[in-house]
């Protein structure tokens, strides 16, 4: 979750009152990083995904799973092997948001030739194996995106209570004991984003209607303001941030490169976000979405109610549409800027003070954007900083802009470049489906760069996208906003008449047109070639090694089975295991013995103890390595 | 014999440039590389059609190019960042016309002093069940050697050959090869000794979805709405080493009047 200062953290009170010395300095330390660094260049491809993990607990007697509350145990061990061998350790691991979450990373990134796609499934199974080790008896190392229950009765291991009067999160169902106690960090966000906001925050997720669902859905509505009848009401943080996900980085040459593929990847999150969906689960109840996003963008909503427009503005300077968990507002790109449609805010002095140290119109606005938010997490060791040295200012905002794109400048007095985080993704059940997952998504940036794609269309419409992408089976069923010719930079007139203007209708604007994630992934003939098709002709122009080349198929027909629909994304998977359920009555209720039935079941899934073609089609297995071949290191 | 303008009566040698500039072929991603050879020869013959004395004659060969950039292109990178590789696919073991596809790769289309590797693929048409023939292997292997020797090659590969074939040539060979592609459809099946020798001897086993009669004679036939012998032909590749990203592809190829 970016990242972690030691030390002591401010109190709300004082934190709000060095806002401005946050934003002050965290300006002039980006400013900093560029004029040392936009120069930076001739770096190779390096990446690296990142994998959160969830504690499992069975209770075989009873019938339950539970979420174990043993990060701080585990982390403390396998940190210390890091601390002892740092530079032999094969997965780095760092605690998350939660207390029953820790999150993997391969302990070197991954780099330039193909044959490196081939040691990412390897590394996902060592990393579970080697936390596994630690694992209690009936504890299970899990990918899930999100636990079915959590927040409900007892859903924790050891058992917590909630304390909705006092405490962190003052939540109706999360205790604070599930947050992770292991840094401060953690509660101190839930609390200044409270605090912040001036009340819990709340999401409210539309019920999915079975036949004999209750209406209101509990009694959260009678307790709660903000909670809808009609909805599952969640009022704490550790709701969306103890949701799971699979995120990816990469290296760019320099900080052109990085423009461009930040710009070129961000309409395709609404796509990875459908395609991965994982979620229709929360708090005990079968819901009407099937992705975890806006339960995160909810869970750290820490504007006021002026700045979400429901009280005129008074005290705050701004209303902001979106929380800081979000899509991303503007592209960086010279191609992009034609398609920034939305407005963008910003503090015009910030902006001013960014263009007059050299920075372009695009960077500078984009950064000056995410200065609009407030810091929420200080800590008093790191409030007096050399701007010229360091960086903790910047990365303060930077890092709790939790955006679908993050642009990343290099870290000063590294030999790491400017880099670019991808975000969207829901993790999956195995790590066959993860690797094939990162794969893709690596190959689609070479693609893109290696033909020049364009996938770029108004930014407005990629929003569109992020909210049709959580809707129910929207992978199978809903279509989204995709630029028709990506093979070109030359728009048809009326396209960029149309784009130019601020009135953009659709139909009008010949440029994008509506696709299913089917046709996006595997092409409509005469019309879209699809990507998996050019990351094969991409492919038959590299030198790829044949164990690779097989795992890379393998990886390719699993997405392209799922865009398809052959085999169910996760979600569809939990949706059908749910319904037809002999527990179940038809009431959207994903009871106990439902909740243990399912994880059960997704374990044996995982461990590959439990064939599933369903979720994973006939061929989920891999050539996957521990290493690359030694002929082809010499390669790069 | 007339096609598109062209006479064919004497020897044409193509270059199709960057065809990943091409977006009508990047369009249709899903095409064979014989499909995508055929398709790059339309556009290198309707570029010639607009420009047709942008090409170079002598009394027995006629050089026709697409207008392209590659070699300002090579030069924007220090060529020790590039990885340029050439697949040679050849109809028969005589030498000259090896020399002549290098040649034309090298010094006419890309203008290079050296590239990477040479991977050598010969036409064995699948109706006949041929057999490797390791004379001939050898034949083209003893010049191949002499590129590597003289700087202008770095490694040396061969496509489609029985593991046995490959062996005997690996034993014999002065210049061993550091390459050995097979077909992408074998890729998951390979047999574990042939696993074995490369990872023995740090011989990269690579991919590809060619087929070794990569310009079949009927396609010709279609192409130039003539019947002519493909001579040989080269496809080059270059990409950015260490990033993955593949900058050129492209073909050069040899056309003959039938005997």
């Amino acid at each position: 979750m970016g990242l972690l200062t030691e030390g002591t953290p401010l109190s709300w009170e004082e934190t709000k009152q060095l806002a401005s010395h946050v934003r002050e300095h965290g300006i002039n330390q980006f400013i900093n990083i560029y004029k040392k660094l936009k120069e930076r260049k001739g770096d190779i491809l390096k990446w690296g995904d990142e994998i959160e993990y969830i504690i499992v607990k069975f209770q075989h007697e009873k019938k339950e799973a539970k979420v174990s509350l043993r990060a701080e145990e585990m982390l403390a061990i396998l940190n210390e092997r890091e601390y002892q061998s740092p530079d032999t350790v094969k997965v780095l691991w760092r605690p998350e948001f939660a207390a029953y979450m820790i999150e993997g990373t391969p302990g070197k990134p991954y780099g330039g030739t193909l044959a490196h796609f081939n040691v990412v499934e390897s590394n996902m199974r060592m990393r579970r194996q080697e936390a596994s080790e630690l694992l209690r008896e009936n504890e299970c190392l899990m990918t899930l995106t999100s636990f079915p229950r959590l927040g409900c009765v007892n859903f924790t291991e050891p058992p917590s209570k909630v304390t909705p009067n006092e405490g962190g999160t003052k939540s109706l169902f999360f205790p604070d004991a599930a947050v992770f106690g292991g840094h401060p960090r953690f509660m101190n966000l839930v609390r200044n984003i409270r605090k912040r906001r001036g009340e819990h925050v709340a999401i409210n997720l539309p019920i999915f209607r079975d036949k004999n669902t209750k209406i209101p859905v509990d009694d959260s509505s009678k307790i709660r303001r903000a909670a809808l009848p009609d909805c599952v009401y969640l009022d704490a943080m550790g709701f969306g941030m103890g949701c799971c996900c699979l995120q990816l980085t990469f290296q760019a040459c320099n900080i052109d490169e990085a423009r461009i593929l930040y710009d070129q990847l961000n309409p395709l999150c609404p796509i990875m976000l459908a395609f991965t969906a994982a979620s229709p689960v929360h708090r005990g109840f079968l819901t009407d979405i099937d992705c975890r996003w806006n339960i995160i963008s909810g869970s750290v909503d820490c504007r006021t109610e002026e700045e979400r427009g429901l009280k005129p503005l008074k005290d705050n300077k701004y209303v902001i549409k979106k929380s800081r968990y979000d899509s991303i507002d503007s592209y960086l790109s010279p191609q992009g800027e034609k398609y920034n449609d939305i407005p963008l805010l910003y503090n015009e002095e910030d902006y001013r003070k960014l263009r007059d140290n050299g920075i372009d119109h695009l960077l500078a606005q984009h950064i000056a954007h995410l200065f609009i938010r407030d810091t929420v997490s200080l800590f008093s060791e790191k409030i007096n900083q050399n701007d010229e040295e360091d960086t903790d200012h910047f990365e303060n905002i930077q890092s709790t802009n939790w955006q679908t794109m993050r642009f990343k400048p290099p870290p000063p007095h590294s030999p790491i470049g400017w880099r670019v985080e991808f975000r969207p993704c829901e993790v999956q059940v195995t790590d066959f489906e993860n690797a094939a997952i990162v794969c893709f998504v690596v190959l689609l940036t070479r693609v893109i760069l290696s033909y020049q794609l364009n996938f770029l269309i108004p930014i407005s419409k990629v929003d569109e996208n992020i909210q049709n992408a959580q809707k129910r089976n929207a992978c199978k069923e809903q279509k989204f906003w995709f630029r028709k010719d990506i093979t070109t930079d030359i728009s048809p007139p009326e396209a960029n008449r149309c784009c130019r203007g601020t009135n953009c209708e659709p139909k009008d604007c010949d440029l994008v047109g509506l696709m299913t994630v089917n046709e996006i992934i595997n092409g409509k003939q005469g019309e879209f070639p699809g990507l998996i098709p050019l990351i094969n002709s991409y492919l038959n122009g590299m030198d790829v090694d044949a164990d690779t080349h097989c795992t890379i198929q393998q990886y390719l027909k699993f997405i392209q089975k799922r865009a398809s629909g052959e085999i169910h994304t996760t979600a569809s998977f939990i949706r059908d295991f749910v319904t037809s359920h002999p527990d179940y009555k038809h009431d959207s209720v994903v009871s106990e013995i439902i909740n243990y039935d399912l994880l059960k079941t997704l374990k044996d899934i995982q461990e590959g103890s439990r064939s599933c073609p369903e979720l994973l089609g006939y061929s989920a297995t891999s050539k996957t390595k521990e290493t690359i071949p030694h002929a082809l290191k010499n390669d790069c | 014999m007339t096609s598109n303008g062209l006479i064919f009566n004497r020897k044409v040698i193509f270059s199709t440039g960057n065809i990943m500039s091409i977006s009508d072929i990047t369009r249709k991603p899903s095409q064979s590389s014989t499909e995508e050879l055929i398709d790059a020869i339309k556009f290198t013959l309707k570029d010639h059609e607009k420009k047709p004395n942008h090409c170079i004659e002598s009394n027995d060969s006629k050089y026709i190019n697409r207008t392209d950039d590659i070699p300002s292109k090579i030069k924007e990178f220090d060529i020790e960042e590039l990885k340029i590789g050439l697949k040679v696919f050849l109809v028969n073991d005589n030498e000259e016309l090896l020399k002549e596809a290098l040649q034309t790769a090298l010094s006419w289309q890309l203008k290079v002093d050296k590239v990477t590797d040479v991977i050598v693929s010969f036409k064995k048409p699948q109706s006949e069940q041929k057999s490797d023939d390791l004379n001939e292997i050898k034949k083209i292997w003893i010049l191949l050697e002499k590129y590597v020797e003289d700087g202008v090659v770095g490694q040396l590969g061969i496509a489609d050959v029985e593991e046995s074939t490959f062996r005997e040539l690996y034993e014999w060979a002065k210049v061993k090869p550091n390459i050995i592609q097979i077909n992408l459809s074998t890729c998951c099946v390979v047999p574990a000794t042939l696993q074995g020798f490369c990872k023995e001897n740090d011989i990269k086993l690579l991919t590809h979805s060619d087929s070794s009669d990569i310009l079949p004679e009927q396609s010709v036939g279609e192409v130039f709405g003539t019947p002519l012998d493909l001579q040989w032909a080269v496809r080059f590749t270059i990409h950015i080493k260490c990033r993955g990203v593949l900058t050129t592809k492209g073909y050069c190829l040899c056309i003959q009047p039938k005997d």
